[in-house]
């Protein structure tokens, strides 16, 4: 896989998120954002059995972000 | 009181699974919903997305699907086919390979997409519609990957695709 950003990084938006590739679809953005946070707010898995299960899918896929 | 309501509960599709977590679900919904009623990318290339990643990871629930708007078919079946190595891919075209090929490496290891490989697929999408393209393949892994590994039960009888009315933000069940 390449290193170097496969698209341009989107002007403006609130962070990181927002300036990434993802704010290239912001209405998108705001509905996985809503789905992301229901699922770390009203889980009912504990969040760090959370965490762990994210921290270990990134490092599985390789993702250093 | 809980036998009446585990009556009422789907038995098919999606609902059936993702219905016990209802927050969750709804959320879901509205997600999925947007790539089709905003028509983020074409439809008829998301609808042959969708079923070659179905291919890819086997999943026989999902490609028991087939999505209609207003009743007409997103992509007709010999499409269908030519997207699931069925039939001859000439029946696609030149960027929908592009962006068929970059969803089944998506699917089978991230890690070997090329930038050329990407290059054709932004080529044909634009920037905005190559980020939606990525977005629909993040969600149709994983939720296939969800769907076999809770065994979401097919909506029909799994031998002949249902036809189901393609979803949006409002979409209140999915198949």
């Amino acid at each position: 896989m390449g290193t170097r950003p496969r698209l341009p990084m989107p002007e403006g938006g609130e962070g990181a998120v927002a300036r990434s590739p993802l704010g290239h679809q912001p209405e998108t953005l705001a509905a996985f954002e809503r789905l992301y946070a229901t699922l770390w707010s009203a889980g009912v898995v504990d969040p760090r059995v959370l965490e762990l299960a994210r921290l270990r899918n990134a490092r599985s896929t390789d993702c250093g972000i | 009181m809980q036998a009446r309501e585990s009556t009422k509960r789907a038995t098919r599709g999606l609902d059936a699974v993702f219905g016990l977590r209802a927050d969750l679900y709804r959320d879901y919904r509205q997600f999925y919903g947007l790539f089709y009623e905003r028509a983020l990318i074409p439809l008829d290339l998301l609808e042959l997305v969708r079923l070659a990643v179905a291919d890819v990871l086997c999943c026989t629930s999902e490609l028991a699907i087939r999505f209609d708007h207003a009743g007409v078919p997103l992509v007709d079946e010999q499409r269908v086919q030519a997207a699931i190595g069925q039939a001859d891919e000439a029946a696609l075209g030149v960027g929908e390979r592009a962006c068929l090929d970059f969803a089944r490496q998506f699917v089978f290891d991230v890690h070997g997409v090329t930038d050329s490989g990407f290059g054709a697929v932004r080529d044909h999408l634009g920037v905005a519609g190559s980020v939606a393209l990525t977005e629909a393949l993040a969600l149709f892994d994983g939720f296939m990957r969800f769907r076999k590994l809770l065994g979401v039960p097919p909506i029909g009888d799994g031998a002949v695709p249902a036809h189901v009315e393609m979803p949006s933000t409002g979409s209140e069940t999915l198949p």
